[in-house]
């Protein structure tokens, strides 16, 4: 071995023992919220309302929900207002007594345009990491009213990380992935945008999309085609796919977070679904 | 059993070496070398100082210099990738021609050049690392040479270089590239396969070991591995999977522990396809002062999983006597590293680390058993020296002979 060769292994050698000791301690203070995160057993639903609507948009739903479970501790309520700078206001409380406490994040942005629904998805990524570091959970829920459920989808799509954080469902109330295009042939831009970055969105999420019809072809203000449109984001995408459609009372577009057969299923499929543990054969479910 | 399948591989790789095509190819790797090392070394520094998401920058935490335009790095290094391919094409084109014709070649240089640009062109909008496939094009560059080669024929003596029958031919060859260009396969230019690497058969071992014996196999052919089984791993759903179970428990038992993130990362893509960081170790203490220059040149790149210099400067491309110690090495460590977590002497790497981190450190790293998986990580590099130790021998004894 000639004295370059020498040189150079010992000079790899220094330069492996360097990135070993830099890489290792950036892993350890990267992984200190992890065992935090590791200890808390909170698993939030979190709840995004639509386009003109406030934090107090799911005020009902939760007042129900918590009357019909009694024997148990009241679901706490947290509500997150993203302003247009970014920078986040909170009220209420999270409360560990319940494994599932509701937040609601608001946008001051919150007009209906899919500029805004972009715009919302970055405002609702900087909530998802400011929650993540104040009350260190991972798994959750997340159920979208109307543009809510627009903007949950553009988050997913864009800004969700699956090193950090394990969205388990995703449900969508009356959410239009056509905006006011009642064409089933004719596609908006957000929608061709969205098929296009559905490849992005978790293999193991399940998504339930639920419409409202007050005379089968819309809610009063979404066209149910357009709720419809939804599968061409997520068939074929992610784990599962369910569409519903509820009618009757409570069934337009504003009166569907409480709707009596909604609340049914955010109770089943949201509150009392089992933690998937140890996903082996999950990957291959039909889609 | 093993050296009598080796003495015919070598006989292989001998009469490998008696067609002008091949013997032209591999001159024309060793040529293209400056350029790959220029890329290379060009790469390396902005993944690791430069880029947003650079191994130093993100560990140390210092701010980019204000002139430094990641999008423009990024546009270099394409540009770079693409022209090393182009280089190797010409010169192959150059060096096989030579040997083939008399007739100035000049025309069929250009064309293969001129269509290298054009799909660099294509992908020019594309702010991903390009999905090249060597093999692809230079069976595009030899249908070129072939074709040249028979209109020179049909010619006679009356070839003239830049003549009308050769433009046309010339125009023909550019319109019909452009076309299948404008046709070009989706899953050609797909870069991952999440989906199907997903699938539960790749974490088992029958699924890890038919990868860890195909991988250096599409190395040595000149076909891109799919990201999944080396930078983008950790979109894989095995990865997801065992990351839940973690955080749901420190010591969780992991439903997936045999998985491509956890076994072919940290064994087969050590130094790059087929455990290279041993054969460049082995190159760097070679008695042969070329293998030597060589190793020097490599080393770097190959903690850092990059194997292109070795790729081109041995060339280990398109070469039968590396087919049988690159699988060897790939199925050994495989296997190796499989046996160490069944047996739990090891826990498998669950959590993701910086880009361009080393797949050397990444069980030091992103395993729950840091020490004991740097242990597994020396033990495999240096079984994969001693594989490659060799193979080394042979070639420096073939060099002399030369």
């Amino acid at each position: 071995m000639t004295k370059k060769s020498a040189y150079l292994l010992a000079l790899t050698l220094v330069l492996t023992v360097v990135v070993a000791i830099v890489g290792k301690s950036w892993m350890m203070s990267a992984h200190q919220n992890d065992r935090a995160i590791q200890r808390s057993k909170i698993q939030p639903v979190i709840f995004v309302p639509g386009s003109g609507a406030t934090t107090q948009r799911f005020d009902d739903l939760f007042t129900t929900i918590n009357k019909e479970n009694r024997g148990q501790k009241d679901h706490s309520v947290l509500k997150v207002q993203v302003h247009r700078d970014k920078s986040l206001t909170y009220s209420g409380h999270v409360s560990t007594d319940n494994r599932q406490p509701f937040i609601v994040v608001g946008f001051d942005n919150n007009t209906d345009s899919y500029a805004t629904i972009q715009e919302d998805g970055a405002g609702l990524n900087a909530a998802m990491n400011d929650l993540q570091k104040r009350y260190h959970f991972r798994n959750f829920d997340a159920i979208g009213h109307s543009n809510g459920g627009l903007i949950w989808t553009e988050y997913l799509e864009n800004y969700y990380d699956n090193q950090h954080f394990h969205v388990k469902s995703l449900m969508t109330l009356a959410s239009p992935f056509n905006l006011s295009e009642t064409s089933s042939t004719k596609q908006t831009k957000m929608l061709t945008n969205m098929i296009d970055d559905a490849k992005n969105l978790p293999s193991d999420l399940t998504v339930y999309s639920v419409a409202g019809s007050e005379d089968y072809t819309d809610d009063g203000t979404v066209s149910v085609q357009s709720v419809l449109s939804g599968k061409y984001v997520f068939q074929k995408h992610v784990r599962k796919y369910t569409q519903t459609t509820v009618s009757g009372d409570n069934a337009n577009h504003s009166k569907l977070p409480e709707n009596p057969e909604v609340i049914e299923l955010i109770q089943e499929k949201v509150l009392n679904n089992q933690p998937d543990r140890g996903n082996r054969g999950q990957q291959n479910q039909p889609k | 059993m093993i050296q009598a399948v080796f003495k015919k591989i070598q006989q292989f790789d001998h009469y490998c070496t008696t067609f002008p095509g091949f013997q032209s190819l591999q001159l024309a790797l060793k040529q293209s070398l400056p350029a790959i090392i220029l890329t290379t070394y060009f790469s390396l520094a902005c993944q690791l100082f430069l880029l947003p998401g650079a191994f130093f920058r993100r560990t140390a935490h210092y701010r980019p210099l204000p002139f430094i335009k990641p999008p423009l790095l990024t546009s270099w290094i394409n540009l770079g990738i693409h022209f090393s391919f182009a280089i190797i094409i010409i010169l192959w084109t150059r060096n096989y021609l030579a040997v083939k014709t008399k007739v100035n070649a000049t025309l069929p240089i250009v064309l293969n050049f001129l269509l290298m640009l054009v799909f660099t062109v294509r992908n020019a909008a594309d702010d991903d690392r390009p999905v090249l496939y060597l093999l692809l094009f230079l069976v595009q560059a030899l249908l070129i040479n072939l074709s040249f080669l028979l209109l020179v024929k049909i010619s006679k003596q009356h070839y003239r270089d830049f003549g009308m029958i050769p433009l046309l031919w010339a125009v023909a060859w550019l319109s019909l590239a452009v076309f299948l260009y404008n046709r070009w396969p989706g899953f050609l230019e797909q870069a991952s396969f999440t989906e199907f690497f997903s699938n539960n058969f790749f974490s088992h071992p029958l699924g890890l070991f038919l990868l860890a014996f195909l991988a250096p196999l599409a190395f040595l052919l000149g076909l891109q591995l799919p990201a999944d089984l080396t930078t983008g791993a950790t979109d894989l759903g095995q990865f997801s999977t065992n990351l839940n179970a973690v955080f749901e428990g420190t010591k969780a038992a992991l439903p997936l522990p045999l998985n491509p993130y956890s076994v072919m990362t940290t064994s087969v893509m050590v130094g790059g396809v087929g455990a290279t960081l041993g054969l460049a170790l082995a190159l760097v203490i070679s008695r042969n002062q070329q293998q030597a220059k060589l190793g020097r040149l490599a080393l770097i790149p190959s903690l850092f999983d990059q194997n292109g210099i070795l790729a081109v400067g041995l060339p280990l491309l398109f070469r039968p006597i590396f087919w049988l110690p690159m699988t060897a090495v790939s199925l050994l460590t495989s296997a190796v590293t499989m046996v160490a977590i069944k047996l739990q002497l090891v826990r498998p790497v669950v959590f993701a680390s910086p880009n361009m981190t080393p797949n050397f450190l990444l069980g030091f790293f992103a395993s729950q058993t840091p020490w004991r998986s740097l242990l597994l990580s020396i033990l495999l590099v240096a079984l994969s020296f001693f594989l490659y130790r060799p193979v080394v021998r042979y070639l420096a004894e073939e060099a002399q002979h030369d």
